[in-house]
């Protein structure tokens, strides 16, 4: 999964007359990473639903801004990341999703996200979505949308070397997991 | 961590992380009907098409100027507690906890201080004391003090230790750990002995504690009988330790907490001797000299450093806010009067009268920590009880 590649794929279709259309196709070539990732960060499939759409209607009004030197997954990605803050730092967020802010320290989990994570695919992926969101977003960076640490650094909006701590870190966190569960 | 290791992550989180739903033929047809200007099935999430004009100049932000000048990046600024807090946007805020929390939930802010009572005839003498701010009862909005008790106190694993000062006749100063609370806790006065302090010596104090690690400043006697300043990050296992070695002394290497951080240094050492110390707002690494050293400390060493609030509204609940610290539905300030002050917050706005502690003239913030419920009565009766109150 090659994200440079993506960058050729834009200017194609920026050069078309009709937004709607190249938005049809941004979604679909983009629409299942845009919502994994508003997903990986919020853990809730209403929210991330909710941030896919305002990422979307963001690209729709703005498409013909791109940079035409940058990733398009970097550019949807960071787009992604602004936008679910804002869900957060909103009243509304802050009012329908109280028991969040629990659920991200470790200390409770509600048991929507209980359900939720049934349904993950894999041990990894269930571990990975246990890991608090710093190190949580670097590793489904890093892992599942497979940027590099330049473009994760980017969507982050911090250093490379932050970048490489936080994988440190979420490895680390992630092998204790794996074995705490081996071990029963 | 290898190469294997990263290969398996790859390999299952390549795939897509539920085997339904996600982005779907619904999802697309929402956001095409959106873009036609038909008005929203779903209701449960109204407020975010509200939200549009502002989504849309933030889109159009990031479209003008890239995708470099994401503000959130959680790097350490410049600054002393002394100095007024001037450029709100530099605060980090948190990633996670900007949403408030349940109004049933009880929080508890501990804080300890450490003040300097000037210079004694071997160097720096220090006093603490460790205050709880908790709710009065069942109400989580109405603080008090509970407690304020001589002493640092320092929660770790399910217990509290004391972090005493083991004093020599001559006013030598050591700091000890000792677990003040469980089946293993013992009396400071039977636990001090002032003759393991090694001759050399002279004094130490604490600049930070929480988890497992404290930062402490010492000042200890050189081999040509000058007076040398050390700074050093320990782990509470550490602290007490037998020692006869000024070149030998125990600690945690920023590199062991923060793997990348030498990157950055040319020289390609290590950091021995460095600090965690209080700069508004945060928790920060920084050199015995005092110059910051810009790397994100790691959860395992600072836990709950982010704000909840933005220095905006912090400003305005408590003006001349020099320091802010929050969990939960609490916000603790550090004021350039009449020392620090806590209160309740709900959506931005104070909820609670302020619980002030004053501070005496030098006292400083070393230690900030928090509990929740349920674990909000069993700091109370514990800090009660160093205090020789009834809990």
């Amino acid at each position: 999964m090659n994200s440079e590649t993506n960058v050729e794929y834009l200017k194609y279709i920026v050069e078309t007359d009709d937004p709607k259309a190249l938005l049809d196709e941004l979604m679909t070539a983009y629409g299942k990473e845009v919502w994994n990732y508003a997903y990986s960060i919020t853990r809730k499939w209403d929210m991330a639903d909710d941030i896919t759409q305002e990422v979307f209607l963001k690209v729709y009004r703005h498409i013909h801004s791109f940079r035409r030197d940058a990733s398009v997954k970097t550019w949807l990605l960071t787009i992604t990341r602004n936008t679910a803050i804002d869900f957060r730092r909103s009243a509304f967020f802050r009012k329908v999703t109280l028991s969040d802010w629990m659920e991200e320290r470790g200390e409770a989990r509600s048991v929507e996200q209980e359900a939720m994570e049934k349904w993950a695919v894999g041990d990894l992926w269930d571990l990975v979505l246990k890991l608090p969101v710093k190190y949580r977003e670097a590793i489904i960076l890093f892992a599942h949308h497979q940027l590099s640490m330049k473009e994760m650094a980017e969507v982050l909006g911090v250093t490379e070397g932050t970048v490489k701590s936080r994988l440190f870190h979420a490895r680390q966190k992630l092998s204790k997991m794996k074995e705490q569960i081996d071990h029963g | 961590m290898d190469d294997a290791f990263d290969k398996e992550l790859k390999d299952q989180l390549s795939r897509d992380p539920f085997p339904r739903r996600g982005f779907d033929a619904r999802l697309r047809r929402r956001i095409l009907e959106r873009i036609d200007g038909k008005p929203e099935r779903s209701g449960r999430f109204r407020g975010s098409s509200r939200m549009v004009p502002a989504y849309a100049l933030s889109a159009f932000v990031v479209l003008l100027f890239g995708m470099g000048l994401w503000v959130w990046n959680g790097q350490h600024q410049g600054g002393t507690q002394e100095a007024k807090i001037q450029a709100p946007a530099s605060a980090p805020l948190a990633e996670t906890t900007a949403a408030p929390a349940l109004p049933t939930t009880r929080y508890a802010l501990l804080i300890g201080l450490r003040e300097d009572t000037g210079s004694g005839a071997t160097g720096t003498v220090s006093r603490y004391r460790t205050v709880l701010i908790a709710p009065q009862g069942s109400d989580p909005d109405r603080l008090e003090l509970a407690a304020d008790v001589a002493g640092l106190y320092m929660p770790y694993g399910q217990n509290f230790w004391e972090i005493a000062v083991n004093e020599t006749a001559d006013g030598r100063q050591a700091l000890q750990a000792i677990q003040a609370t469980g089946r293993k806790s013992v009396r400071a006065d039977t636990a001090l002995t002032g003759a393991s302090i090694p001759d050399y010596l002279l004094n130490e104090r604490v600049v930070y504690a929480g988890n497992r690690y404290l930062s402490i400043r010492s000042e200890v006697r050189d081999a040509r009988g000058g007076i040398a300043d050390n700074l050093w990050v320990k782990d509470i296992a550490q602290l007490g330790a037998a020692r006869n070695d000024p070149a030998a002394e125990p600690h945690v290497a920023l590199e062991e907490l923060v793997p990348n951080a030498g990157n950055a240094d040319p020289s390609g050492k290590r950091h021995e001797q460095w600090g965690i110390s209080r700069i508004p707002g945060q928790w920060a690494a920084q050199t015995p000299g005092g110059d910051l050293l810009g790397v994100e400390l790691p959860t395992e060493a600072v836990q709950h450093d982010q704000l909840t609030l933005s220095w905006e509204q912090i400003q305005r609940l408590e003006p001349g806010s020099l320091d802010a610290f929050t969990y939960g539905n609490m916000l603790g300030v550090v004021t350039n009067v009449g020392g620090i002050r806590v209160r309740t917050v709900r959506d931005g706005e104070s909820v609670s009268d302020p619980v002030t502690v004053p501070l005496a003239k030098g006292e400083t913030v070393v230690m900030i920590q928090w509990a929740q419920d349920p674990y909000v009565d069993r700091w109370i009766e514990a800090m009660r009880s160093f205090g020789g109150q009834q809990p």
